[in-house]
Formats: C-alpha cells, sequence, structure tokens
C-alpha cells in the first residue's frame, strides 16, 4: 500500500494554521494543569523510552521533573534552550569562558555549553527562571536592578545565576575575592563594576 | 553514538575501544565534539563510579580521578597537606569550569593549540598524521618551546600535571586487557610529539585512570609560578620542589609548562641546586640552566624571557617557603 504525497501533505496554510491552534492549546493546558507538563504536552517531548539512537534523560529543571529524549552528544545549553524552551540560557561562546549560559547543576554553577547533557541524569538544575520561589525578584535580581547591572541583557541570565551561587560559595578573605569569583563572566556592555556593587551590597546585607 | 552509564569500573572497561572515550566532567571533550575534532562512536559516562574520594593514609595522598578541581582546592587534607595544589587549582580555567573539571580529566586534557582546535585548519599533524603543521608554516601562535619536534610544536595543557610531577605523583591505571590496576609515575605518563603527534600519551585511550597519588613528605617546600595571557592560555609555568636540611638542598625538582610539549622536568637545572646552600638557588646560572633544552623558532624566541621569569619566581616562592615554615 502506498500514500500520495497529495494525500497526506497538509497545505503550507493549513500547517501554519494547524501548528498555531497547537501552540495555543499547549498554552492553556501549560496554565491549567498542575504540574505543567513538561513541555508542550505533546507525546513525542514526553517520551516513555528513548527515540532510537537517544537516551533517556530524567532531571529537574527549575524544580519541575522531567523526562527527556536526547542526543548523547548533545550539550546541556542545546537541552535547556531547544527541547525545554529555556532562551535565557544564552548561546555564547561555546567554549566555557563567556559564562552567559551559566546554570546551576546540583547547585554549583556550570557552563551548560560544555556540559554534556547526558551527565545530568537524575540531577537538579536552574536556570534564571527557577531562582525564585515565588516569582517575586530575589535579594540578588533586587541587587542588579538597584545598581543597574544590566545594559543590552545578553549576559545577565548567565550573570543573576553566577552571581546567586557566588552568594552561596565560600569566599577568601582578600579584597579581590569577589571579583576573582567572578572570574569567566564577560560583559561586553562592561557592567562588571555594577554586578559587583550589586553582589557586595548583597553580602553586606547579611552581613 | 552511543552512551554508557558504567556502574563498575569492569563495566566501563568492558565498554573501551578503540572508538571509546571516557567522559568525567566532559567539558573539554564536548568542545572538540561540537567541533568535530573527536569523533567518538561510545562515549563512557565515569560519574556512577566510587573514584570521587580523597584519601591520606601514610603519607599518601591519594585523589580519585573523578574528583571535581574545585572539591579538590577545598578539600581541608589538601590545604593543609598539598597547598601547592590548591594554589595551582584556584588560578586554573574559572570557578564554573573548576565546579565540573575533573582531576582526571585535567591531566588528560587535549592541548590547546588554537589550530588543533580550529576545526577550518586543514593542516595539523595532530589530527591527521601526515597534513602539516599550519603552526611551524608560518601562523603567529608561538607554539611550545620544550619537547617539540619538526611535526608538531603543541603545548600540553594541564597545569595541575606541573605540579603533581614536582610532587613525584603516580597514577593508577586500569587497562582493559589486564584485570589489576598498575601504577606509573605521572610524568611517565606524557609523551613528545616525535613524527607521530596523534597522541600526548603514553598509555592506550582503553586505559582508564583512577587515581593520583602523591608522597606527602614534610620536609619538602614547594613553589608555583604561572604567567597566562587569560584564565585558559597559561603561558609560561613552572613549580619548583625543594627538600632542605640544614640550609643545604638535598633535593630539588624542577617543572617547567605551558611552553612545553609535556609537563618538562628541567634536568639540567636541577644537579646545580642539590648539594648547594639555600642560598645559592636564586643564581642566574640555575635559572639559564632550566632553559636548557630549549628550541625556540622565530615566534616563539619571545616565550625564553617569560620562562626565564617564571622559573626565577618559583624557585624564590619555594626559598620563600622554607622560611615561613622555619619561622
Amino acid at each position: 500500500m502506498t500514500f500520495r504525497a497529495e494525500d497526506t501533505a497538509l497545505s503550507r496554510r493549513q500547517f501554519l494554521v494547524a501548528s498555531a491552534a497547537s501552540c495555543a492549546l499547549a498554552q492553556q493546558a501549560q496554565a491549567q494543569a498542575q504540574p505543567a507538563p513538561s513541555i508542550a504536552g505533546s507525546p513525542e517531548a514526553d517520551p516513555p523510552t528513548p527515540r532510537p539512537g537517544e537516551l533517556l534523560l530524567v532531571c529537574t529543571v527549575n524544580g519541575k521533573p522531567e523526562r527527556l529524549s536526547i542526543d548523547p552528544a548533545s550539550s546541556l545549553l542545546t537541552v535547556l534552550r531547544q527541547q525545554l524552551g529555556l532562551a535565557s540560557v544564552r548561546h555564547g561562546c561555546t567554549d566555557g569562558t563567556c559564562g552567559s549560559c551559566t546554570t546551576l547543576l546540583a547547585g554549583k554553577r556550570v557552563p551548560a555549553c560544555l556540559v554534556p547533557a547526558a551527565l545530568c541524569h537524575r540531577q537538579e538544575m536552574t536556570t534564571v527562571e527557577g531562582l525564585s520561589e515565588d516569582g517575586s525578584l530575589t535579594a540578588i535580581q533586587a541587587a542588579f536592578l538597584r545598581h543597574g547591572a544590566a545594559d543590552c541583557g545578553f549576559c545577565t541570565p548567565g550573570q543573576v545565576v553566577a552571581a546567586h551561587a557566588i552568594l552561596q560559595e565560600p569566599l577568601g578573605p582578600e579584597p579581590s575575592a569577589l571579583a576573582d569569583a567572578l572570574c569567566g563572566q564577560a560583559c561586553a556592555c562592561d557592567k562588571l563594576p555594577q554586578i559587583l556593587q550589586a553582589l557586595a551590597s548583597v553580602r553586606n546585607q547579611r552581613g | 553514538m552511543q552512551w554508557v552509564r558504567a556502574q563498575s569500573i569492569a563495566e566501563a572497561l568492558s565498554h573501551a575501544g578503540p572508538t571509546s572515550r571516557y567522559v568525567g566532567g566532559g567539558l573539554s571533550l564536548s568542545l572538540l565534539l561540537q567541533r568535530g575534532i573527536e569523533q567518538p562512536e561510545t562515549l563512557i559516562d565515569l560519574s556512577a563510579l566510587p573514584l570521587r574520594q580523597i584519601e591520606g593514609r601514610q603519607g599518601l595522598l591519594r585523589i580519585g580521578s573523578q574528583v571535581r578541581l574545585a572539591e579538590l582546592s577545598a578539600h581541608p587534607m589538601v590545604q593543609s597537606l598539598a597547598p601547592l595544589l590548591t594554589d595551582i587549582v584556584r588560578q586554573l580555567a574559572t570557578p564554573a569550569l573548576r565546579n565540573q573539571a575533573t582531576v582526571g580529566g585535567e591531566l588528560l586534557e587535549r592541548t590547546r593549540c588554537p589550530l588543533f582546535r580550529d576545526p577550518s585548519n586543514p593542516r595539523c599533524n595532530k589530527r591527521t598524521v601526515g597534513s602539516g603543521c599550519a603552526v611551524i608554516d608560518g601562523s603567529e601562535h608561538p607554539g611550545a618551546l620544550f619537547g617539540t619536534s619538526a611535526s608538531c610544536v603543541a603545548a600540553s595543557a594541564s597545569e595541575l600535571a606541573i605540579g603533581l610531577c614536582a610532587m613525584s605523583a603516580e597514577v593508577t591505571l586500569y587497562s582493559p586487557e589486564g584485570t589489576t590496576e598498575r601504577s606509573l609515575p605521572l610524568l611517565a605518563l606524557y609523551r613528545s610529539p616525535g613524527s607521530d603527534p596523534s597522541t600526548e600519551l603514553t598509555i592506550e585511550r582503553t586505559e582508564l585512570l583512577t587515581s593520583v597519588t602523591v608522597p606527602v613528605a614534610t620536609q619538602q617546600v614547594f613553589g608555583y609560578a604561572r604567567l597566562a595571557e587569560s584564565p585558559l592560555v597559561p603561558l609560561a609555568s613552572c613549580a619548583v620542589m625543594l627538600s632542605v636540611r640544614d640550609q643545604v638542598v638535598v633535593d630539588a625538582k624542577v617543572i617547567l609548562g605551558g611552553l612545553t610539549a609535556k609537563p618538562w622536568r628541567a634536568e639540567r637545572c636541577e644537579p646545580l641546586i642539590i648539594g648547594q646552600p639555600l642560598a645559592s638557588v636564586l643564581s642566574d646560572r640555575v635559572v639559564n640552566a632550566a632553559l636548557d633544552g630549549a628550541q625556540p623558532r622565530p615566534a616563539s624566541r619571545p616565550l625564553r624571557s617569560l620562562a626565564q621569569q617564571v622559573v626565577r619566581e618559583a624557585l624564590r616562592r619555594a626559598v620563600e617557603k622554607h622560611a615561613a615554615h622555619r619561622r
């Protein structure tokens, strides 16, 4: 039995209408469901078993359990951005030096562009979307605002995640300790002085 | 490509073959995969193996190969017994990379030669033996000063190895062919490129590095110095070990890195120190002897003075440590 292409293929217009409808439905479903489904609620995105040649990744992202089929060669960056739609994790230098994809993995900050996603099996990850538990600004986010620590905003999510992590890391007594901790967090708009001020202000508040 | 989550050393070894790679923190492998420079068929994930401990006993510090660099530098036993390692790690890469990078991965990392890592460069004997070397053929990249050959001038990547070689560390290896472990002085793990630069190591890639063992001798003092272009690109580094009795140096090791094809023991420098009063260590004669064996090309000639600077500084810091110990 054979199918002719025109029997099954959707026209471009039908396809656009159909996909718009499914997006809207998916958004609605996501808003209503408690807890929200992993991504868009489509069966393909929530596989019980991995697709051929792929690997099952079970993990928690921003507090939400996820079950994904991934390419074994995928970076954490690719999975967070392309499979989970977390565009705050920026695709920057892809060699681990710019800091715009900084993500918390098991509570520690890592460059998502160089961490193989497959290593994150049964781990917890947090991006800027998951830093606040109730949707209000965290102390460091408020401090970024107060100190004008963002300009173009490209690197800001990674900077906020890094700053959040730095506040929980042991810091040496030397005067350059905070600046050293920001090593690997580049800002093309040169806002690092303001980011440092924001960091220092939250640290001082906490004593 | 297949991903194997090994549950035991035996299982990891059973999947090892000519087209497999072990994965620790995965950082440098991930970069080479994304650029198509490494194309393994099997990736063997070591994260479930019990290789993440640091133990001290009988004058030895045993560091599991899957210990993260951040864990190494923060470990109280490392800070008190091997502060040199803490000193090196804190200057290495970035805090985020150090959270993920493993000790084993850092020791086995492939060269940072920018032309090796550039997939658009077709001439790299390390990637394809016989294709030529774009660095030797006129690139502005200086390449290494020591241990190079006519086919490759790439510098070795590991900084931790510089300090660990100064401490006479050994590595423990398991091979798929044998069932028992073997150990090897860390310095003997690395090779010069010669006519086949395709590997930087004397071991097979199927061998699994499980731990590093460091003898901890209380009479030894260490000095480390590094000059870097950026956190990820060391230009020159040097680690010095001095063992001193009654103000006389009874043993010494001088290891150069950053501009060397492998961790480089400055053999002609050490005899000038051993048996001499501590006060004579900081001489031009000693520093110049450390440069013996350098093979500068026009682009790398300026590195000579950098090498002299780091050797002098590492020696000075070791002498200073000894003075501080006596106080």
